[in-house]
This record gives structure tokens, sequence and C-alpha cells, in this order.
């Protein structure tokens, strides 16, 4: 079932004292999310950065950033996503196992992708600039990968064998 | 996950950060599925990486990645069937400190400190070193002599570096092998190179246990001076290689060659030094010989191999 947008964690709904980034997605649906949350997006700083936002009071003011990639669906899963981990430590994109999560944060992330039914996500993680989703995910597929022959992975991803037998020889 | 995302659509990005979660079989299954998932396994920028992530999962390290790149730049999972036994770090990267990280032969590359190495052999704890670096700032010489004694079965030195010559005869590592100093030296150079280190161990040929001129199994009459005092591995480009063992088994390889015979190629494999043309320029040896004999000159030389 498609998620209601209304009743969504980043709905436009949300309590006015909170310090909260305004969105636009794909669709034109009108989206929040709390400040650290948000600024796990590398986008959403790089333009506060470009725009001279730098007080709570600017991002109040702040137009909805326009995400024209972003499907509302995908959104909604962002703000999920980002909401879970606005706490966490800033993410090491080259040493990334420093990046331990606990066992409930796991649990809760593999919950959180299991339940998705598209791969926009991964393309709203990309667009967004959001390393600790694209991480995740990527990691997933990386899972799905993981242990399967040639043959196997052309069976699952009907992939074409669009090799020459010369190249197959060279390749053993 | 309910779906299976596809792999062909993702962007190149999102395929990258996948790379890296994967281990080497599965990066090399990926590249022989598709064209396309070939190329953008073979152009990935982020394998070095990866090395690093295998070791952190305690497999053995394949090296071959990145050091052998200009090598193997179309086909580096060409190699995945090879041993899996290095790790490498690019020139100026950031060094790794992983817990648990592990490898049999550790090869650092670029001018990475003294300390720093022995930082690295202690927590990796390679059985082999290679330091193809400039060792501009190579320091604590001492602690790497000792770290080195400790734990190393194999050394390997590609350049010339005065510290690590004064340190040779503190070394007792079985192997010192410089073998790769090769791009570096000519034969005056390469003689001068022999003395010193036969200076700096305090031995004259005499006191060496195995040191002979070969030209693979081809024993040259001018050669024979020295007896088991070189040994010339000779390849079509000329790439000499002198082995010297020390009384107490320590062995010191130079290499000499007028080719660029790349590291990767003689780490990978030292049997690729050996000859592969029947044609040798004796007029070239000669004057090979002629320089080592003048070089050793203060050197008694075995007589009864003439």
């Amino acid at each position: 079932m498609a998620p209601n947008f209304e009743e969504a964690p980043g709905s436009s709904k949300r309590l006015k004292e909170e310090i909260l980034y305004r969105f636009h997605s794909k669709e034109g649906h009108e989206f929040t999310m709390e400040k650290a949350a948000a600024e796990l997006s590398g986008v959403v700083k790089q333009i506060s950065q470009d725009l001279g936002i730098d007080d709570d009071e600017s991002i109040r003011n702040m137009k909805p950033i326009p995400l024209i990639n972003v499907s509302s669906e995908a959104f909604h899963y962002v703000v999920k996503w980002c909401e879970q981990h606005k706490t966490m430590p800033p993410w090491e994109q080259d040493k990334w196992w420093l990046n331990e999560r606990d066992e409930e944060m796991k649990k809760w992330e593999n919950e959180f992708l299991g339940g998705l039914t598209s791969e926009q996500l991964f393309d709203a993680a990309n667009y967004m600039d959001i390393k600790c989703l694209l991480d995740k995910c990527a990691e997933t597929v990386a899972g799905m990968i993981k242990g399967k022959s040639v043959e196997e992975i052309r069976e699952i991803w009907e992939l074409e064998n669009d090799f020459t037998p010369e190249e197959e020889e060279a390749m053993k | 996950m309910a779906f299976v995302p596809d792999l062909m659509t993702l962007p190149s990005e999102v395929m990258r950060v996948v790379m890296q979660y994967l281990d080497m079989h599965s990066l090399c299954a990926l590249s022989q599925s598709s064209q396309r998932l070939r190329q953008q396994v073979t152009e990935w920028p982020g394998k070095y990486w990866s090395t690093i992530r295998f070791a952190r999962e305690g497999l053995e390290i394949w090296h071959g990645f990145s050091v052998l790149k200009s090598t193997y730049e179309a086909a580096p999972l060409y190699l995945t069937n090879a041993k899996i036994e290095m790790m490498e770090f690019e020139p100026d990267a950031t060094l790794p400190d992983v817990p648990g990280l592990t490898a049999n032969r550790l090869v650092i590359i670029g001018d990475v400190s003294g300390s720093r190495i022995c930082q690295l052999l202690e927590s990796v704890k390679p059985s082999a070193l290679v330091l193809e670096q400039r060792l501009a700032t190579f320091d604590h010489v001492e602690s790497f002599v000792d770290r080195c004694n400790e734990q190393l079965r194999t050394l390997h030195l590609d350049e010339l570096c005065p510290q690590l010559i004064s340190c040779t005869r503190s070394l007792h590592v079985p192997t010192i092998d410089v073998s790769h100093v090769s791009d570096a030296l000519d034969f005056q150079q390469l003689c001068n190179f022999v003395r010193r280190i036969l200076e700096e161990w305090q031995c004259g040929v005499r006191d060496i246990v195995d040191i002979y001129i070969r030209v693979d199994d081809m024993i040259f009459p001018e050669a024979r001076m020295f007896g088991d005092a070189f040994e010339l591995v000779e390849d079509a480009e000329y790439c000499y290689r002198a082995v010297i063992c020390r009384a107490d088994g320590a062995t010191l390889q130079i290499g000499v060659s007028h080719s660029r015979i790349s590291l990767s190629e003689a780490i990978c494999d030292n049997a690729t030094i050996n000859r592969t043309s029947e044609t040798v320029d004796s007029s070239y040896l000669d004057d090979l010989v002629s320089i080592v004999e003048d070089s050793l000159s203060d050197y008694e030389v075995y007589d009864d191999i003439y």
C-alpha cells in the first residue's frame, strides 16, 4: 500500500517549534524534515551553504528545496531513514569500518530496507548525497551478489552473456 | 528486500559503493557476467580500499588491483586465481588502522616514515615487507631493524636508501631482496652497490656462501671467475640479478635491468625475470664482469673455480 504522505513523518503538518527544512518532491508534494535529519544530506548542506543559511530562523524562512528527481514515495522513506539516523556520528566515507551501529539500529535498518518495493530510494540517496543510506542500500545489493557464480548472477539479473568465446576463454 | 534492483540501471555511483562491499570472488563473478558490469568493475577506483576490506575480513590479501594496474589495466581480474597475499598502500593514502588487519605481505608505496612502517608491521603482522618508495623521510632505522628481525622472513627494498644500506648488517631477515632497484641502477652502480653491501657486511668473497654468476642454466666462462659469486639472470631486455648469501643464511638479492621490468611482475613471480631469449650479448656481459671484477678487486676471489 502506498504511504499516506499527509500522515508521514515528513509531511508539512509538523510542529511549528521544530527547525524544519521544507522540500518539494518530484510530484510537487511538500515535505519537511527536521534540521539534524535533513543535514545528513550533502545536497541540503551544500544548498544551505550556497544560500548563506546559517541560523535556525533562515531555515524557517527558506523556500522549499525542489527535489526534482526524488519521488514522494522515495522521499517518504528518506525522511524515515534520516529521522532515525539524525543522532548518529558523522558518516565516515573512507573509513567505513568506523561506522559502527548497534544491534538495534542494524535490525531497524534491515527491516527498513526489507520493506522497500522499488529502487527509487537508491536514486534518492544518491541524488541527495546521503552517505549512510547510500552505503546501506549498496551493502544490501552487495549481499545479493555475494557468493553467486557468474551463471547465478546472469540468471537473477537476467543478464545476457555478451562476451565473445575468446573473451570468456581469456577470463578463465 | 522485496525487490531485486536492476544492476544495469543503477547509477554508476551506486554501483561503486556496491562494489566496495564485495569480496574479490564476487567482484570477479560480477565482472564476468556482462560487458557493462565488467567495465564498471575494471574502472572502479575503489579497488584499493577493497583490498583493505578484504584484509579486515581476515582474507589473504591480493595485491594485484592497483600495483598491477598499469600492467593489467584492462584485465585486473584475470589474476583472481593467483594467491592473494599482499596488501598495498598508495602514495599519500591515509594508512588504515584496522583492528584485526592481517596480511602475509605488506607492500608500501610512497614515502612512508620508518616509524609508521614499524606501526604497520606491528599491527598488520606480515611475514614479508616490500618497500616501494622514495624513503626520503625514512626515520627510526633502529626500530625498523628490530621489527624486521623480529617478524619478517623477506624484505624487499626498491630504493637504495642510504639509511637502509647502512643497516643491512644488522638485518637478520632471512631474505633481503633489493633486486627491484633494477630500474634505478646501471652496471657500475650495481657493482658499487655490491661492494658497499660487502663492506657493510664486512665479508669478502670467501665469507660468502653462495654467490655466483649465472645466465639461466648456462655458466659463462667470463662469469665463472667469480664462481659462486653472482647469479646473473638475463632476459631479452637484459635483467641481471645477483644473489648474495651471508654465512648466517641471510640472503641479499641485487638486480639491475636496462629495461623496466615492473615491480609487480617481479613480485608476483620472480620467474618472470628469467631469460626469455636465447640471444645473449656477450660483450655486454664482458663489460659487466669487468666492472664487477674491478669493484671487487679488494676481495680475494676463489681460486678453485677457474
